[in-house]
């Protein structure tokens, strides 16, 4: 696996207050296991397709039974979460978590898997295209 | 028995100066200060048209504090502050400025001025219960320990005037009787028919009400009632943590579905107690006149600000307290101080007075609670709103609701009742009210629009005043996520977030006080 240079995703910029939430997330970003698609790869990849990221920022990678996640929101305010999953078993189950339990609170969210990461779109109805192209661009890495 | 001394005795030992920029908190616990006064800190607020048969025309006020008691809590049980005065304030001219203020005022007595004594041994020993019998009703000869409390009306500023004394139609004095805590059933074998005993009826001084039934009065009660208000208070306050655990995802049922059923079972607080002070009053004694219906109030609670411990304490006197009364708590919309207002400034806030809320205007503005649901659920693709400032909340919690509620364009917060929006009755409400009123906001820039004709629209309740079966945590929740914005600029403003515990009209009593009998503390 090549070594990624890519800057890193930064942090998020409101958890000082949130010391749980902190000391959880600062954790899952200390043990990201060691994956051939990563989050700066997916994002460099989108931007290389002219798909502009306004901000990123790391999550709770729990949430979603993942190792990592971060989350960047697009210009047209699509949100483009990537996880990442020690394995491609774990990150197939993490998907199939998503798709269950959190349904009704991203009802139009869309999900692929490639190897041990999951990339989610959300809110891309009235952007259909950059909505595909996102999940087009994630495929192909 | 009042020990507001202006006068410090210099004899005692240990004294606190209680500054008037420290305040104290309302809302369950909520800001740092308040947790060492949990008497004089206010946990909930409602205000609503009565909706009990044959009181059309009253507005029903509940003012709670002494949050989360246990029903075993005894001997002493909760009685309120007797150096603290709890009011109840009424603007009805919309800038920020109480118009109208109640004010209830608490004496702490022993039976015959010592209590009840037993001849033990030759001696005669004064009991350490605060009762010393079964109880039946008011002035009972079993109690031995007597909480009254005294209601005045100020008209204008609240420090401007003397309060007028109401009168107790019952026995014609100034002094209304607190019942005694639902101590057990050996104590108080029917605590409903015992504490009802408690509801006095008064007439408003100054006011010739209309609108309501002929002979018909005004009603004050102030006693213990089993809490109510609902809500999964650890997943909450464990930021947000529904759904999530942080030791991984949880089974299903271990923890509250952020989009499941209302009723998950998961209210925390439903065992626990409150103290009510409750009031209902005419609407046309509330408002500024008949073209005027909207009000808006809110409760505080304030004590003199020094106190001197007395290091030979007794009854009467385990302290002296002096000075001017400083603010110490401070309630309007549920919820505002508790996660909304930044941890630096909650006793801040609880010091302070609406007409002043400018200052606090950045939480609203710009919350933190949307980015800390982004963070812990922005793995599923979940988004906060990306406007700001967020002039939705704005409307929802600082001017009033746009066609329901808006009294000026003057920014504060507190509940806003429209008096002329008809009550619903108590098996037809909604438990998301008013927010079930609203279609979808085509732009930010037109708002959510009013419609009146949507399936389950209760536009008597929250946010256009707050009833006990209002579901104000889900709402809030939803609001909070942008659900008066546009889906463009709130991603899941139609996502129906839950806190997994339940509301309902139903559960409560079906008119004054409303909220029901605590639990008692043994069977």
């Amino acid at each position: 696996m090549a070594v990624d240079t890519s800057p890193g995703v930064p942090g998020s910029q409101d958890l000082a207050p949130l010391a749980q939430v902190g000391t959880e997330m600062s954790a899952e970003a200390q043990h990201r296991p060691r994956v051939a698609v990563t989050t700066e790869r997916v994002f460099a990849a989108l931007a290389g397709r002219g798909i502009t990221l306004a901000s990123q920022h790391q999550v709770l990678a729990t949430t979603a039974a993942a190792s990592y996640c971060a989350l960047g929101v697009t210009t047209e305010s699509i949100a483009i979460a990537v996880c990442e999953y020690p394995t491609a078993q774990a990150a197939r189950a993490g998907r199939e978590l998503l798709d269950r339990r959190y349904r009704k609170l991203v009802p139009d969210a869309e999900r692929a898997v490639n190897g041990t990461t999951l990339v989610t779109v959300a809110n891309a109805s009235s952007h259909r295209d950059v909505g595909d192209r996102v999940l087009e661009t994630f495929k192909s890495l | 028995m009042k020990l507001r001394n202006r006068l410090l005795g210099g004899a005692l030992a240990f004294a606190t100066i209680l500054t008037p920029t420290v305040g104290n908190a309302s809302s369950h616990r909520e800001a740092p200060f308040i947790t060492k006064n949990p008497k004089v800190d206010g946990t909930d607020f409602y205000l609503f048209d009565s909706y009990e048969p044959a009181r059309a025309g009253y507005v029903t006020i509940l003012a709670n504090y002494q949050p989360l008691q246990d029903a075993y809590g005894g001997p002493n049980y909760f009685t309120l502050d007797p150096d603290a005065i709890y009011e109840v304030h009424i603007d009805n001219t919309g800038d920020g400025i109480e118009d109208i203020t109640f004010q209830f005022d608490f004496d702490l007595n022993l039976a015959g001025g010592n209590g009840v004594e037993l001849p033990i041994g030759g001696k005669n020993i004064n009991i350490p219960l605060a009762v010393a019998g079964s109880l039946t009703g008011p002035a009972d000869a079993h109690q031995n320990m007597t909480e009254t409390y005294k209601l005045g009306v100020i008209r204008g500023p609240r420090r401007a005037s003397v309060p007028m004394l109401v009168t107790n139609l019952t026995d014609g004095t100034t002094t209304f009787a607190k019942p005694y805590d639902n101590a057990g059933t050996k104590t108080i074998a029917d605590y409903t028919a015992y504490s009802n005993k408690f509801i006095a009826s008064f007439d408003m001084p100054g006011c010739t009400p209309t609108g309501v039934a002929a002979g018909t009065h005004s009603r004050v009660f102030v006693g213990q009632r089993k809490e109510g208000f609902a809500v999964n208070l650890g997943q909450i306050f464990d930021l947000v943590n529904l759904g999530v655990s942080a030791l991984g995802i949880p089974p299903v049922g271990q923890q509250a579905d952020l989009t499941g059923a209302a009723d998950q079972g998961k209210n925390v607080v439903g065992t626990k107690s409150v103290t009510t002070l409750a009031l209902e009053v005419p609407a046309s004694c509330l408002t500024k006149d008949a073209a005027s219906p909207i009000i808006a109030g809110w409760t505080t609670a304030s004590v003199r600000q020094a106190r001197v411990i007395n290091p030979a304490a007794t009854f009467k006197s385990p302290s002296r307290e002096g000075g001017p009364w400083v603010q110490v708590s401070r309630l309007g919309m549920v919820l505002v101080n508790e996660i909304v207002i930044g941890i630096k400034d909650k006793d801040k806030f609880n010091g302070s007075e609406p007409k002043d809320d400018g200052q606090f205007a950045d939480y609203v503005t710009n919350p933190s609670l949307p980015i800390l649901v982004e963070i812990v659920y922005g793995a599923t693709g979940a988004l906060a709103p990306t406007v700001y400032p967020r002039a939705d909340l704005v409307a929802a919690f600082l001017n009033g609701v746009p066609s329901v509620n808006v009294m000026s364009s003057t920014l504060f917060e507190a509940v806003r009742l429209n008096t002329a929006v008809p009550p619903t009755t108590r098996a037809n409400q909604n438990a998301l009210g008013a927010a079930t009123c609203f279609d979808p906001p085509v732009s930010n820039a037109v708002g959510p629009a009013l419609n009146l004709a949507r399936a389950g629209c209760d536009p008597a309740g929250f946010p256009n005043g707050r009833r006990p079966g209002d579901d104000t945590v889900d709402i809030a929740l939803r609001v909070a996520m942008g659900f008066l914005l546009d889906q463009n600029h709130a991603p899941i403003r139609g996502a129906p977030l839950v806190d997994g515990a339940k509301v309902d009209a139903r559960d409560f009593l079906t008119g004054f006080p409303y909220l029901a009998a605590p639990i008692s503390g043994a069977p």
